[in-house]
Protein backbone atom coordinates (compact mmCIF):
# COMPACT_ATOMS: atom_id res chain seq x y z
CA UNK A 1 0.00 0.00 0.00
CA UNK A 2 2.80 2.34 0.62
CA UNK A 3 4.10 2.32 -2.93
CA UNK A 4 1.45 4.37 -4.82
CA UNK A 5 1.67 6.99 -2.16
CA UNK A 6 5.37 7.39 -2.68
CA UNK A 7 4.91 7.70 -6.44
CA UNK A 8 2.26 10.33 -6.09
CA UNK A 9 4.31 12.66 -4.02
CA UNK A 10 7.39 12.19 -6.12
CA UNK A 11 5.87 13.15 -9.45
CA UNK A 12 4.24 16.53 -9.52
CA UNK A 13 2.28 18.50 -7.01
CA UNK A 14 -0.93 16.49 -7.12
CA UNK A 15 0.29 14.49 -4.19
CA UNK A 16 0.32 17.69 -2.20
CA UNK A 17 -3.47 18.00 -2.47
CA UNK A 18 -3.97 14.53 -1.17
CA UNK A 19 -1.54 15.02 1.59
CA UNK A 20 -3.71 16.54 4.33
CA UNK A 21 -6.33 13.85 4.01
CA UNK A 22 -3.73 11.21 4.73
CA UNK A 23 -2.24 12.31 7.93
CA UNK A 24 -1.43 8.80 8.94
CA UNK A 25 1.27 8.75 6.29
CA UNK A 26 2.41 12.22 7.08
CA UNK A 27 5.57 11.09 8.80
CA UNK A 28 7.08 10.24 5.46
CA UNK A 29 6.89 13.84 4.37
CA UNK A 30 8.33 15.10 7.62
CA UNK A 31 11.25 12.82 7.30
CA UNK A 32 12.05 14.16 3.86
CA UNK A 33 12.14 17.72 5.06
CA UNK A 34 14.09 16.78 8.09
CA UNK A 35 17.00 15.98 5.84
CA UNK A 36 17.94 19.61 5.88
CA UNK A 37 17.67 20.27 2.17
CA UNK A 38 15.48 23.36 2.10
CA UNK A 39 12.37 21.31 1.38
CA UNK A 40 10.25 24.37 0.92
CA UNK A 41 8.41 24.21 -2.41
CA UNK A 42 7.76 20.57 -3.06
CA UNK A 43 5.78 18.86 -0.46
CA UNK A 44 7.04 15.62 0.95
CA UNK A 45 10.31 15.52 -0.83
CA UNK A 46 13.23 17.83 -0.69
CA UNK A 47 14.94 19.40 -3.62
CA UNK A 48 15.66 16.98 -6.45
CA UNK A 49 19.24 16.02 -5.82
CA UNK A 50 21.77 16.28 -8.60
CA UNK A 51 24.48 13.75 -9.23
CA UNK A 52 27.54 15.40 -7.78
CA UNK A 53 29.82 13.70 -10.28
CA UNK A 54 27.76 15.04 -13.19
CA UNK A 55 27.62 18.50 -11.68
CA UNK A 56 31.38 18.63 -11.29
CA UNK A 57 33.02 16.93 -14.25
CA UNK A 58 36.46 17.09 -12.71
CA UNK A 59 35.37 14.90 -9.85
CA UNK A 60 36.38 11.28 -10.38
CA UNK A 61 35.28 8.20 -8.53
CA UNK A 62 38.40 6.75 -6.97
CA UNK A 63 38.44 3.68 -4.78
CA UNK A 64 41.50 4.95 -2.94
CA UNK A 65 39.79 8.11 -1.77
CA UNK A 66 38.37 7.12 1.56
CA UNK A 67 37.02 10.54 2.50
CA UNK A 68 35.00 10.94 -0.70
CA UNK A 69 33.50 7.45 -0.60
CA UNK A 70 32.52 7.70 3.04
CA UNK A 71 29.85 10.12 1.93
CA UNK A 72 28.10 7.27 0.15
CA UNK A 73 28.05 4.93 3.12
CA UNK A 74 25.64 4.79 6.00
CA UNK A 75 26.89 4.71 9.55
CA UNK A 76 26.59 0.98 9.43
CA UNK A 77 28.74 0.81 6.34
CA UNK A 78 26.03 0.08 3.80
CA UNK A 79 26.04 1.67 0.37
CA UNK A 80 23.49 4.48 0.20
CA UNK A 81 20.87 3.93 -2.51
CA UNK A 82 20.67 6.14 -5.52
CA UNK A 83 17.29 7.58 -4.63
CA UNK A 84 18.85 9.10 -1.55
CA UNK A 85 22.37 9.96 -2.61
CA UNK A 86 21.05 11.47 -5.85
CA UNK A 87 23.69 9.88 -8.05
CA UNK A 88 22.90 9.11 -11.66
CA UNK A 89 22.88 5.45 -12.67
CA UNK A 90 26.31 5.58 -14.24
CA UNK A 91 28.00 7.16 -11.27
CA UNK A 92 26.14 5.09 -8.73
CA UNK A 93 27.53 2.02 -10.45
CA UNK A 94 31.01 3.48 -10.34
CA UNK A 95 30.64 4.44 -6.70
CA UNK A 96 29.38 0.97 -5.80
CA UNK A 97 32.32 -0.68 -7.55
CA UNK A 98 34.74 1.72 -5.91
CA UNK A 99 33.33 1.01 -2.46
CA UNK A 100 33.59 -2.71 -3.02
CA UNK A 101 37.19 -2.34 -4.12
CA UNK A 102 37.98 -0.16 -1.14
CA UNK A 103 36.50 -2.79 1.14
CA UNK A 104 38.85 -5.43 -0.18
CA UNK A 105 41.79 -3.23 0.79
CA UNK A 106 40.32 -2.48 4.22
CA UNK A 107 39.98 1.19 3.32
CA UNK A 108 36.25 1.05 3.99
CA UNK A 109 34.39 -1.31 6.31
CA UNK A 110 32.15 -4.15 5.19
CA UNK A 111 29.93 -3.49 8.15
CA UNK A 112 30.04 -1.48 11.33
CA UNK A 113 28.49 -3.15 14.32
CA UNK A 114 27.58 -1.11 17.36
CA UNK A 115 27.39 -2.41 20.86
CA UNK B 1 51.51 -0.77 -40.73
CA UNK B 2 54.04 1.16 -38.79
CA UNK B 3 57.50 -0.21 -39.48
CA UNK B 4 58.70 0.57 -35.98
CA UNK B 5 56.14 -1.49 -34.21
CA UNK B 6 54.69 0.04 -31.12
CA UNK B 7 54.46 -2.26 -28.18
CA UNK B 8 51.03 -1.78 -26.78
CA UNK B 9 50.57 -3.03 -23.27
CA UNK B 10 48.16 -2.46 -20.43
CA UNK B 11 48.51 -0.28 -17.43
CA UNK B 12 47.82 -1.83 -14.05
CA UNK B 13 48.02 -0.79 -10.48
CA UNK B 14 48.36 -3.02 -7.48
CA UNK B 15 47.99 -2.00 -3.88
CA UNK B 16 49.34 -4.37 -1.30
CA UNK B 17 49.17 -4.26 2.45
CA UNK B 18 52.11 -5.19 4.63
CA UNK B 19 52.16 -5.94 8.32
CA UNK B 20 52.71 -2.71 10.22
CA UNK B 21 55.83 -4.06 11.92
CA UNK B 22 57.65 -4.70 8.64
CA UNK B 23 61.09 -3.06 8.82
CA UNK B 24 61.96 -0.49 6.19
CA UNK B 25 64.70 -2.54 4.57
CA UNK B 26 62.29 -5.40 4.08
CA UNK B 27 59.80 -3.06 2.45
CA UNK B 28 62.54 -2.08 0.03
CA UNK B 29 63.47 -5.70 -0.51
CA UNK B 30 59.89 -6.59 -1.46
CA UNK B 31 59.82 -3.62 -3.80
CA UNK B 32 62.96 -4.76 -5.59
CA UNK B 33 61.68 -8.29 -5.84
CA UNK B 34 58.48 -7.09 -7.50
CA UNK B 35 60.43 -4.80 -9.77
CA UNK B 36 62.39 -7.84 -10.87
CA UNK B 37 59.19 -9.77 -11.55
CA UNK B 38 57.80 -7.00 -13.73
CA UNK B 39 60.97 -6.57 -15.78
CA UNK B 40 61.36 -10.33 -16.19
CA UNK B 41 57.87 -10.50 -17.70
CA UNK B 42 58.66 -7.71 -20.12
CA UNK B 43 56.81 -5.01 -18.24
CA UNK B 44 57.85 -1.70 -16.80
CA UNK B 45 57.34 -0.31 -13.31
CA UNK B 46 56.30 3.33 -13.44
CA UNK B 47 56.54 3.98 -9.73
CA UNK B 48 56.04 2.65 -6.27
CA UNK B 49 54.22 4.79 -3.74
CA UNK B 50 54.64 4.05 -0.09
CA UNK B 51 51.49 5.36 1.54
CA UNK B 52 52.69 4.69 5.04
CA UNK B 53 50.97 3.08 7.97
CA UNK B 54 47.26 3.65 7.89
CA UNK B 55 44.45 2.57 10.09
CA UNK B 56 42.41 -0.15 8.44
CA UNK B 57 38.64 -0.32 8.51
CA UNK B 58 38.79 -3.69 10.21
CA UNK B 59 41.51 -5.87 11.64
CA UNK B 60 43.80 -7.33 9.04
CA UNK B 61 45.98 -10.20 10.26
CA UNK B 62 45.11 -9.22 13.84
CA UNK B 63 46.36 -5.69 13.33
CA UNK B 64 44.45 -2.43 13.29
CA UNK B 65 47.04 -0.84 11.05
CA UNK B 66 48.71 -1.78 7.82
CA UNK B 67 51.41 -0.43 5.57
CA UNK B 68 49.96 0.47 2.19
CA UNK B 69 52.15 0.28 -0.90
CA UNK B 70 50.87 1.22 -4.33
CA UNK B 71 52.58 0.04 -7.49
CA UNK B 72 51.89 1.36 -10.97
CA UNK B 73 53.21 -0.68 -13.86
CA UNK B 74 52.79 -1.62 -17.49
CA UNK B 75 52.70 -5.11 -18.86
CA UNK B 76 50.84 -7.93 -20.49
CA UNK B 77 47.93 -9.68 -18.79
CA UNK B 78 50.04 -12.62 -17.67
CA UNK B 79 52.19 -10.29 -15.67
CA UNK B 80 49.47 -9.60 -13.15
CA UNK B 81 49.12 -13.27 -12.42
CA UNK B 82 52.85 -13.60 -11.87
CA UNK B 83 52.91 -10.43 -9.78
CA UNK B 84 50.13 -11.65 -7.54
CA UNK B 85 51.65 -15.10 -7.28
CA UNK B 86 54.77 -13.48 -5.90
CA UNK B 87 52.79 -11.37 -3.48
CA UNK B 88 51.14 -14.49 -2.14
CA UNK B 89 54.54 -15.98 -1.41
CA UNK B 90 55.67 -13.04 0.72
CA UNK B 91 54.61 -13.62 4.27
CA UNK B 92 54.42 -9.97 5.25
CA UNK B 93 51.88 -9.19 2.55
CA UNK B 94 48.44 -9.49 4.08
CA UNK B 95 46.21 -8.19 1.31
CA UNK B 96 46.54 -7.06 -2.26
CA UNK B 97 44.41 -5.99 -5.18
CA UNK B 98 45.21 -5.30 -8.82
CA UNK B 99 43.16 -3.07 -11.09
CA UNK B 100 43.54 -2.44 -14.80
CA UNK B 101 43.74 1.26 -15.52
CA UNK B 102 44.17 1.49 -19.26
CA UNK B 103 44.43 -0.53 -22.45
CA UNK B 104 46.75 -0.01 -25.38
CA UNK B 105 49.47 2.01 -23.69
CA UNK B 106 52.71 2.46 -25.61
CA UNK B 107 55.35 1.06 -23.30
CA UNK B 108 58.15 3.25 -24.66
CA UNK B 109 56.18 6.45 -24.34
CA UNK B 110 55.81 6.18 -20.58
CA UNK B 111 58.64 7.42 -18.45
CA UNK B 112 59.72 5.70 -15.29
CA UNK B 113 59.13 7.90 -12.28
CA UNK B 114 60.88 8.05 -8.97
CA UNK B 115 59.44 6.19 -6.02
CA UNK B 116 57.27 8.30 -3.78
CA UNK B 117 56.67 8.18 -0.09
CA UNK B 118 53.58 10.03 1.07
CA UNK B 119 52.56 10.83 4.58
CA UNK B 120 49.85 8.54 5.86
CA UNK B 121 46.39 10.06 5.90
CA UNK B 122 45.34 10.89 9.41
CA UNK B 123 41.93 10.05 10.71
CA UNK B 124 39.99 13.30 10.96
CA UNK B 125 38.68 12.49 14.39
CA UNK B 126 38.88 9.29 16.31
CA UNK B 127 35.49 7.83 17.03
CA UNK B 128 35.39 8.38 20.72
CA UNK B 129 32.78 11.09 21.03
CA UNK B 130 30.22 8.46 20.13
CA UNK B 131 28.45 7.08 23.12
CA UNK B 132 25.94 4.41 22.56
CA UNK B 133 22.53 5.82 21.96
CA UNK B 134 23.99 9.29 21.52
CA UNK B 135 21.70 10.11 18.63
CA UNK B 136 19.05 8.17 16.82
CA UNK B 137 18.81 7.16 13.23
CA UNK B 138 20.88 8.86 10.63
CA UNK B 139 18.62 10.29 7.94
CA UNK B 140 20.09 7.90 5.40
CA UNK B 141 18.92 4.97 7.43
CA UNK B 142 15.31 6.06 7.23
CA UNK B 143 14.24 3.93 4.24
CA UNK B 144 14.68 0.80 6.29
CA UNK B 145 11.57 1.68 8.22
CA UNK B 146 9.75 2.17 4.95
CA UNK B 147 10.46 -1.37 3.99
CA UNK B 148 9.14 -2.59 7.27
CA UNK B 149 5.67 -1.19 6.85
CA UNK B 150 4.98 -2.94 3.58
Amino acid sequence: MARPDTGGSRFGGTGGGRGPGRDDHGDRGDRGEGRGEEGGGRRGFGRRKVCRFCADKTLKVDYKDQAALKYFLTERGKIIPRRISGNCALHQRQVATAIKRARILAILPYSVVHA
Amino acid sequence: MAETQKRLVREYETIYLLRPDTPDDQVEEIKERLRGVVSREGGKVIRFTNQGKRKTAFTVAKNQKALYVHCLYLGKPGLVHEFERNLKMIDNVTKFQSVKLADGVDIDARQVEADVKVAPVEEEHPREEREFGAHGEEPFEAPEEERGEE
